[in-house]
């Protein structure tokens, strides 16, 4: 009795198996179902990347009616998992415009341009990019800096930026407005010291060995509440103003990029195959459409200092590629961090 | 006020089981286990959470020593110096042993940590931040001479071997330029970050070892160790910490201390408490061969790195070493911001991370101490059956360490290739993995510091902090010197 009871539900099992297995919508141009791999280009989990990639997956995941799992690959990796990957709807990328600055900066190859991907939404934004320099530095702003350089002829300004990113950009349009208000000397004497992550560059301050470093605001900002005066820092300009915050940014400063106000936030977007089926994209479009009107995604992703910006894939697309070729001038014509290095 | 229930303790329980499964299986780690279990931040909220991140983190990190003892293959890179005496020990029928005294070492460091989380974060944070890039270069040199002392009788091919490791470690793109070195063009893309830790460590010991068994032939399919001797020298008792006081303690210290330094992991603290272990013994020949002396220094260390790594991030908002830094994006998510004022803003999730990981530390020690006379066992399996079971395990270990990359199987097999030729032709191959450890974080902070000095090699002899471990280093090679010498008059 106990072996017939065993073998109907063997078979019952493997019945069911079958025809769950047969119902499957493999061939519907749909996320809906799948399991989505969402990777990002970096292998942190506490950066700005991860936490926006993994906060819009588990919104977007319910809107899709899919599961989505974030995977912290790295920036080439990312791309080239893009590159590689089916155009099935299991495997999409979150990223900044890291994406294009790698090829803009030659750190990957044109393989991976975004002429090779499907763009997608835009999900979010991170305007929070920021310079500071210690709490007892003798400037105030960037704007002071060459300034001060001006009235001090035997001081230099060490800025701690990485190279081929968002600093890189942040650098190089603070050092070609330098060279064209203040002359060569003054611009000779702002020198690039090459730092890693935020916790490196913090660690390059507080030894001493370089003046002015670049993060996140959300990530500096303790810093600059404290009185312990070997950490304590404060903010000498933002790319992007922030809601609420009270730092002047490069347009407040008048930095300027070729004489025009320069504002840089870091434009998160979905990439995705490029031969994906337009139905993929569409339906992607929707639920973030969808998912940035809900009040629930907006509050925690103000909760860490980004906000919510949805494009749709074609003005995306336009926006992105826009943003690109007016940055690939300033990349075309500035020195090489090589030659800024002290 | 701290929130402490039956949730909290099954998430406790939770996470230090998981941990110890992912810290005994080879390829999987505590900071892997961390990110996989990140999510549920959202489900729970971060005072109950912290119950299942903080015992992932321990179990994650204690798991380590069961492979290491039992099959000489690390689960963690920080549990390397573990299996050096422990697996001997293993050997002549004193797996449960070696286990036992490896648990309760553990418990001791982590305790010790969390001692030193409690009392002395903010002195203690303020000592690391005078730890420059100087210092920490010379501090991973100091790691590196463990090389030499491990290379006793044979030193020539152990520092060839060290050096060997330093420079594929370099392999990859240099941080700084994003170029790349070392790396043929059909494999830029797979090789950008290098050859990873985990595959190149588990192919070295666990891959190596298979294939020379394999060599030889697995006739004897039972491991000829007896766990069930009645010897009362071969069971666990609590005499085998006599004369360890000051080894547990220092050890301890070392593995709180390195810690504490941001960017020095816990493989640099388990290697350096293990090489002073070996300079301050009065049997130095005996460590390597099981001696209860390297198993307490190498676990006592490696869970002092706990505490020890909590305390930058949790005062200046500078994570201490990997495991941590994914924490970091738990306390984001829930719109925290991890930094100088965390504590003073955050008291209640302070008491709350001190008191779980008091907890976890507890349960880490019950939920091992106890049945591991039954996983003790896994010694007894016929090589034939746990062998292929093993490969098994590395592969999928391997192929996930970053969500399921081919190349890393790869580079497991290969560097399991590499590793037995290194046996054919008497080339160690544990100095070549600590020179493939330490390698690029003692290039990142020898770049690091000449940044700072404008390219003068003087910084490294300036500033007093660097004076002191210039002596212990110097101290360090003398005796592995002495010690080489003397153990080659013996063989003479």
């Amino acid at each position: 009795m106990k072996k017939r009871i065993m073998a109907l539900l063997m078979a019952a099992v493997m019945v069911t198996g079958l025809i769950t297995g047969c119902s499957k919508k493999e061939d519907v141009n749909s996320f809906d179902g799948k399991n989505i791999r969402v990777v990002i280009g970096s292998t942190s989990t506490s950066g700005d990347s991860y936490l926006i990639a993994e906060t819009v997956s588990r919104h977007l995941a319910k809107a899709l009616n899919a599961t989505a799992k974030v995977d912290a690959v790295g920036a080439v990796e990312a791309v080239d998992a893009i590159k590689n990957a089916k155009p099935d709807g299991q495997t999409i990328m979150i990223f900044h415009d890291m994406t294009y600055l790698g090829v803009s900066f030659g750190a990957y190859g044109e393989e991976y341009s975004l002429e090779n991907m499907t763009v997608g939404p835009r999900v979010a934004q991170n305007p929070g990019a920021a310079w500071a320099a210690g709490v007892n530095a003798p400037y105030e702003s960037l704007q002071e800096i060459p300034e001060y350089l001006k009235a001090n002829p035997d001081a230099i300004c060490r800025m701690a930026c990485e190279s081929g990113g968002v600093s890189h950009v942040a650098f190089v349009v603070f050092y070609e407005w330098v060279l064209e208000n203040y002359g060569q000397d003054v611009a000779d004497r702002i020198v690039v010291v090459v730092g890693g992550s935020t916790a490196d560059k913090c660690q390059l301050l507080w030894d001493g060995n370089c003046d002015v470093i670049f993060a996140d605001y959300t990530s500096l900002y303790d810093y600059t509440q404290t009185d312990d005066q070997k950490i304590a820092m404060k903010f000498m300009g933002l790319l992007d103003n922030i809601e609420g915050v009270n730092i002047p940014s490069y347009a407040d400063l008048g930095i300027t990029m070729n004489g025009e106000e320069f504002r840089f936030s870091k434009d998160f977007l979905v990439y995705l195959p490029k031969d994906i089926p337009q139905e993929y994209v569409d339906e992607l479009d929707k639920a973030m459409e969808t998912v940035s009107n809900d009040e629930t995604f907006q509050s925690d992703l103000e909760a860490m200092s980004y906000r919510t910006a949805y494009l749709k894939s074609e003005d995306a697309k336009t926006f992105i590629y826009d943003k690109r070729d007016g940055l690939q001038s300033l990349i075309d014509a500035a020195p090489s961090l090589d030659d800024l290095i002290q | 006020m701290i929130e402490f229930g039956l949730l909290q303790l099954i998430m406790a329980v939770l996470g230090v089981g998981v941990g110890i499964i992912f810290g005994a299986l080879p390829g999987m780690t505590a900071t892997m286990a961390i990110a996989i279990f990140l999510p549920l931040t959202y489900a729970y909220d971060l005072n109950t959470s912290l119950f299942l991140l903080l015992g992932l983190y321990v179990g994650g990190i204690s798991g380590g020593l069961i492979p290491a003892i039992l099959l000489n293959i690390p689960g963690t890179p920080s549990s390397i110096t573990t299996g050096f005496d422990g697996f001997p020990m293993a050997k002549r029928g004193e797996a449960e042993k070696a286990l036992k005294i490896g648990i309760t070492a553990s418990l001791i460091g982590g305790m010790f940590s969390l001692a030193a989380l409690c009392l002395f974060t903010p002195p203690l944070a303020k000592l690391a931040i005078q730890f420059s890039a100087v210092e920490k270069f010379l501090i991973i040199l100091f790691a590196l001479t463990v090389i030499a002392a491990l290379s006793k009788g044979n030193m020539t091919r152990g520092i060839f071997a060290g050096f060997l490791g330093v420079l594929v470690s370099l392999i990859g793109a240099f941080a700084d330029n994003n170029h790349l070195r070392m790396v043929p063009d059909f494999l830029k893309v797979e090789l950008r970050s290098g050859f990873q830790l985990l595959p190149v460590l588990i192919g070295l010991f666990a891959l190596t070892q298979i294939f020379q068994e394999a060599e030889t032939g697995m006739k004897v399919s039972k491991a000829t160790y007896d766990l069930n001797n009645n010897d009362k020298s071969k069971r666990f008792s609590i005499k085998d910490f006599k004369g360890q006081g000051i080894n547990l303690i220092r050890s301890s210290a070392i593995g709180t201390f390195m810690g504490i330094l941001p960017g020095v992991g816990g493989s640099a603290a388990s290697l350096l408490s293990y090489s002073q272990a070996k300079n301050f013994s009065k049997e130095p020949e005996k460590l390597g061969t099981g001696a209860v002396e390297g198993l307490v220094a190498s676990e006592s260390a490696n869970n002092g790195l706990t505490g020890g790594a909590l305390i930058p991030l949790l005062s200046l908002g500078i994570p201490g070493d990997s495991t941590t830094a994914v924490l970091v994006g738990a306390f984001m998510l829930q719109g925290i911001q991890v930094g100088p004022l965390f504590i003073t803003n955050n008291r209640g999730t302070w008491y709350t991370i001190l008191f779980a990981l008091a907890i976890c530390n507890i349960i880490m020690f019950i939920t091992m101490f106890y049945p591991i006379k039954h996983i003790a066992k896994v010694i007894k399996l016929p090589k034939n059956r746990i062998y292929p079971v093993i490969i098994l395990m590395c592969v999928v270990g391997a192929y996930a360490i970053r969500n399921g990359n081919m190349f890393d199987v790869w580079t497991l097999l290969l560097f399991g290739v590499i590793g037995y030729i290194f046996s054919k032709i008497n080339i160690p191959s544990a100095p070549f993995l600590i020179g493939f450890i330490l390698g690029r974080d003692l290039e990142k902070y020898f770049v690091d510091s000449i940044k700072g000095s404008g390219g003068s090699l003087a910084c490294f002899f300036t500033r007093p902090i660097g004076w002191g471990i210039w002596a212990l280093i110097i101290a360090s090679i003398l005796f592995a010197v002495f010690d080489n010498r003397k153990a080659r008059r013996q063989q003479a």
